[in-house]
């Protein structure tokens, strides 16, 4: 079993859409075998590329069609507000700030999309919404869930991280007034500006944070991803309930243990602490890494345990 | 029965040359297949019992249409000719 089987395994439950996948796979690899020049190798990559696109949008479009995809998306975004509420409630107390319950309430909601940012991910990892035998489309809701991350992290989380600040300077001024905007409140062309035409020191904070905001943008199809492959795995001999419990906390605990293992190494090598800049994402970036490689381990040993009752009709 | 165009196309190759390849399919057919998306359609049409496959010697999925696959592509025929007729006596 390769690893992009194994892959494909877990992104297209669908047999009939894995095994189109395969046999695309296997017209490119003939075609590319029986290229003789550089210009007709081209031409077949060309023209894979495009099938295996095309064949990706039918799949993401059949997704759009299935119940599931949308119950597993929209739980995840109601967990997530869930948690958002929480984590905000719970890092801005009222007692830190001089405000009333009703500011308080007012302020919680701008940072929601703050919460939605850095808990989605994790709350994809869980798979609310799912049923053991009634999978959604997994490539479908990881598609869904990095556009939203796109949205959140590249437009909706500077605005409202600038209407907090605002806010907030408000309330407690009593006066109003526009607040001088930092690089967390600028959108995505913004930061991609500063890094372009910015001072050397613009351009690195720039750097950091474009840095950041895609770690999580690819964290969250990534925890999902990994998510479905632990509850497969693990749904064959535990409850449904216990597999999910087992894909959330384990995807948080590789994160945690990440974060670990990078600030251990800035104080063990003091050279390196401005390398491993927390600001740019690097745990992320390393949880979403080792998240991957642990999908790749996951879906080979669980493809290879169902391969005896699988065999092709003919051979 | 209602055939979808693509279908319809590949039971007509599939009759007309025997059995093929999904490549095959998609050079004979002018344009009609789509690489990648013909194998979804091929897919589909075999759940149905239209066509029925097996993995050949090349270790590559030789599709042949099943006696439910060339009953349908008759009757989408017969289908389509007495819409042809209809037509042909409405302009009349």
């Amino acid at each position: 079993m390769s690893p992009r089987s194994g892959f494909l395994g877990v992104l297209v439950p669908d047999e009939t859409t894995r095994r189109a996948f395969e046999e695309t796979f296997a017209d490119w690899r003939d075609e590319w075998t029986r290229a003789a020049t550089p210009i007709e190798r081209l031409r077949v990559s060309t023209r894979g590329w495009i099938s295996v696109a095309r064949l990706v949008a039918l799949a993401i479009c059949a997704g759009l069609g299935n119940s599931t995809t949308w119950a597993a998306f929209s739980m995840t975004l109601f967990a997530t507000a869930g948690l958002s509420l929480l984590w905000v409630s719970w890092d801005r107390a009222p007692g830190q700030l001089p405000l009333s319950a009703g500011y308080f309430a007012v302020g919680a909601v701008l940072l929601v999309p703050q919460g939605f940012a850095f808990l989605m991910a994790p709350a994809a990892a869980i798979g609310l919404g799912t049923k053991r035998g009634h999978e959604p489309s997994v490539i479908t809701v990881a598609l869904m869930l990095f556009v939203t991350m796109v949205l959140l992290v590249g437009w909706v989380f500077p605005a409202s991280n600038q209407m907090y600040r605002e806010y907030v300077y408000s309330s407690l001024s009593g006066r109003t007034g526009l607040l001088t905007r930092g690089v967390p409140e600028l959108n995505a062309p913004e930061l991609i500006r500063q890094v372009r035409t910015g001072s050397v020191g613009e351009r690195r904070a720039g750097i950091s944070a474009l840095s950041n905001r895609l770690a999580l943008v690819v964290s969250a199809p990534v925890f999902f991803i990994f998510g479905v492959a632990v509850r497969r795995r693990l749904s064959v001999r535990r409850r449904w309930g216990n597999a999910r419990f087992v894909a959330g906390a384990s995807a948080i605990a590789v994160f945690l243990t990440c974060s670990f293992a990078l600030s251990k190494i800035r104080s063990m090598w003091p050279v390196l602490a401005e390398q491993l800049s927390a600001s740019r994402g690097l745990s992320i970036w390393l949880s979403s890494i080792v998240l991957c490689l642990a999908i790749g381990v996951l879906a080979r040993s669980s493809n290879q345990t169902s391969e005896p009752g699988t065999e092709e009709p003919g051979t | 029965m209602q055939l979808p165009n693509s279908e319809r196309v590949i039971l007509q190759l599939l009759v007309g040359k025997g059995p093929c390849y999904g490549l095959e399919l998609v050079e004979s057919s002018r344009g009609a297949l789509k690489r990648g998306g013909v194998y979804v359609t091929l897919g589909r049409m075999e759940e149905k019992g239209l066509v029925k496959s097996a993995v050949g010697e090349s270790g590559r999925r030789l599709y042949t249409p099943t006696a439910l696959g060339e009953r349908a592509l008759a009757a989408a025929h017969v289908f389509t000719g007495h819409i042809k007729l209809a037509k042909l006596g409405a302009k009349a």
